[in-house]
């Protein structure tokens, strides 16, 4: 049965902690310049008082530009979805780092090679949850399979986010809620 | 200077394969049939300054690799990958290139090999812009760096052409027939060069908030001014002089290919590290 692996992102829970972020750097020791995950404020309004976050990593695209572009044929996709690297086969062209209309794939200075988010492979393979899904302590961030997904308001894309048309990422989205806001009577 | 060997490995190889498909379209002309020798020996000069040119770009380039050692695996992604048709297409173009001037030493050679290896070299040329539209930057989604790169190929060929027509005995024997249309192509590529970087900045500055951004960029960059002023006007001044009054001057010759080449290479670092990627909720 096909499966496709990926993320559903509630933002209207999210408060832009950054601990999916940090828990993501800590179990890969990633250096100071390489986030696989990263948290963008998200302005749909910037006239509402609202701070909404996106959390956004690799996608896991059904059509991943990372594996197109690559040279050395490092990107490959698995049974479960996961677009996974062999980083033993990269050389560091960074063109997968241009190519990924998400920023997904990272350049390290230090090694010299591209790296990316491969959805903890060898935790799920182990029975865990993702890292940065399992930090999150608001439950924002979640690992679901798009193939039996269906979440009501969930939307591929979300203002500000790249045309999903390009790779068709496995990500979902619950867009944030506009609060309600009180106002004393002049 | 993250760019800058790609820089230069484009801007050179380009200028090479422009440099044999320029000599190889002359090739079709009167005078090159009636001084049959003078032409054959003129190619060696061109095969050599094509297939070393492009050498050192190929070696230029293993420095923007993390691990240049391992190049050679490049040669393994044919299956999607345009860097790999255009690596691989390049060394197929200087080994052409090479092979053809020791076979130039001693016989001529024959027009369907100098039409082969210029294939070759814009059939790299093609890939080469191909890995640069990427749907992950708006502005280089189309065909733009495609063109871009082989009007620069054009361009920066026929002006070292016109350097080896001034250089070499053989170039002076043809010279006469030769350097005023050779001066008018070149001016001709000049021109085109400019409208199309022109018309490549205006379709950005039209397109998606990525590509305005990009757009905005370059036209706001001294880089840009560089390339427009001192790599296509300046040019294309001395050429119209050049077409007008033909002088075979080695001085002249080497004004235009040194003024182009640093033309061509602060448009394509420009183009390089102008790059504005599709913005996740960047306020785009």
């Amino acid at each position: 049965m096909p499966k496709q692996l990926g993320f559903h992102h509630n933002m209207a829970n999210c408060i832009g902690c950054k601990s999916c972020q940090m828990a993501c750097k800590n179990e890969y020791e990633l250096e100071a310049e390489v986030n696989w995950r990263r948290v963008y404020p998200f302005r749909e309004d910037p006239g509402t008082p609202e701070r909404n976050f996106l959390s956004v990593a690799c996608n896991h695209c059904e059509n991943p530009e990372c594996a197109r572009v690559c040279p050395v044929g490092a990107y490959t996709k698995r049974a479960d979805g996961i677009v996974e690297q062999n980083h033993d086969k990269c050389i560091g062209c960074r063109l997968c780092t241009m190519a990924c209309p998400y920023g997904a794939a990272r350049y390290s200075p230090a090694h010299r090679k591209a790296s990316k988010c491969e959805l903890c492979k060898t935790r799920l393979d182990a029975g865990l949850k993702p890292a940065c899904v399992e930090a999150c302590p608001a439950r924002a961030l979640t690992l679901v399979d798009l193939d039996q997904f269906a979440a009501p308001g969930a939307v591929k894309s979300v203002p500000g986010f790249p045309n999903s048309n390009i790779t068709n990422p496995s990500i979902r989205f619950t867009p944030p809620v506009v609060g309600k806001q009180f106002r004393r009577d002049a | 200077m993250e760019w800058i060997s790609l820089v230069l490995f484009t801007v050179l190889a380009e200028a090479a394969v422009g440099l044999v498909a320029v000599y190889g379209l002359y090739g079709l002309t009167a005078a090159a049939r009636e001084k049959a020798g003078a032409y054959g020996k003129l190619g060696n000069a061109v095969y050599l300054t094509a297939g070393c040119t492009t050498a050192v770009a190929v070696v230029i380039s293993l420095f923007h690799l993390g691990w240049p050692l391992f190049a050679p695996r490049v040669l393994m992604g044919l299956g999607s990958s345009a860097l790999s048709w255009e690596v691989e297409l390049t060394g197929l173009f200087t080994a052409c290139a090479l092979f053809l001037w020791w076979v130039s030493r001693s016989r001529p050679v024959a027009p369907w090999l100098t039409g082969l290896c210029a294939a070759l070299g814009i059939a790299a040329t093609y890939f080469s812009g191909t890995i640069y539209a990427m749907p992950s930057i708006p502005a280089n989604n189309n065909a733009f760096p495609v063109v871009l790169f082989l009007i620069s190929a054009l361009v920066t060929g026929a002006a070292i052409l016109l350097l080896l027509l001034a250089m070499t005995e053989a170039g002076k024997t043809l010279a006469p027939q030769w350097l005023g249309n050779l001066s008018l192509l070149t001016l001709g590529g000049v021109f085109l060069a400019g409208i199309t970087t022109l018309t490549y900045v205006s379709a950005a500055a039209a397109g998606a908030p990525e590509a305005q951004q990009q757009a905005a960029h370059i036209s706001g960059s001294s880089l840009h001014l560089i390339r427009m002023v001192a790599g296509l006007l300046l040019p294309g001044a001395v050429l119209a002089w050049m077409a007008r009054r033909p002088r075979n001057a080695v001085s002249t010759a080497l004004l235009v290919v040194a003024v182009l080449l640093a033309g061509e290479i602060a448009g394509r670092f420009l183009f390089f590290e102008s790059t504005v990627f599709t913005g996740i909720n960047s306020g785009l």
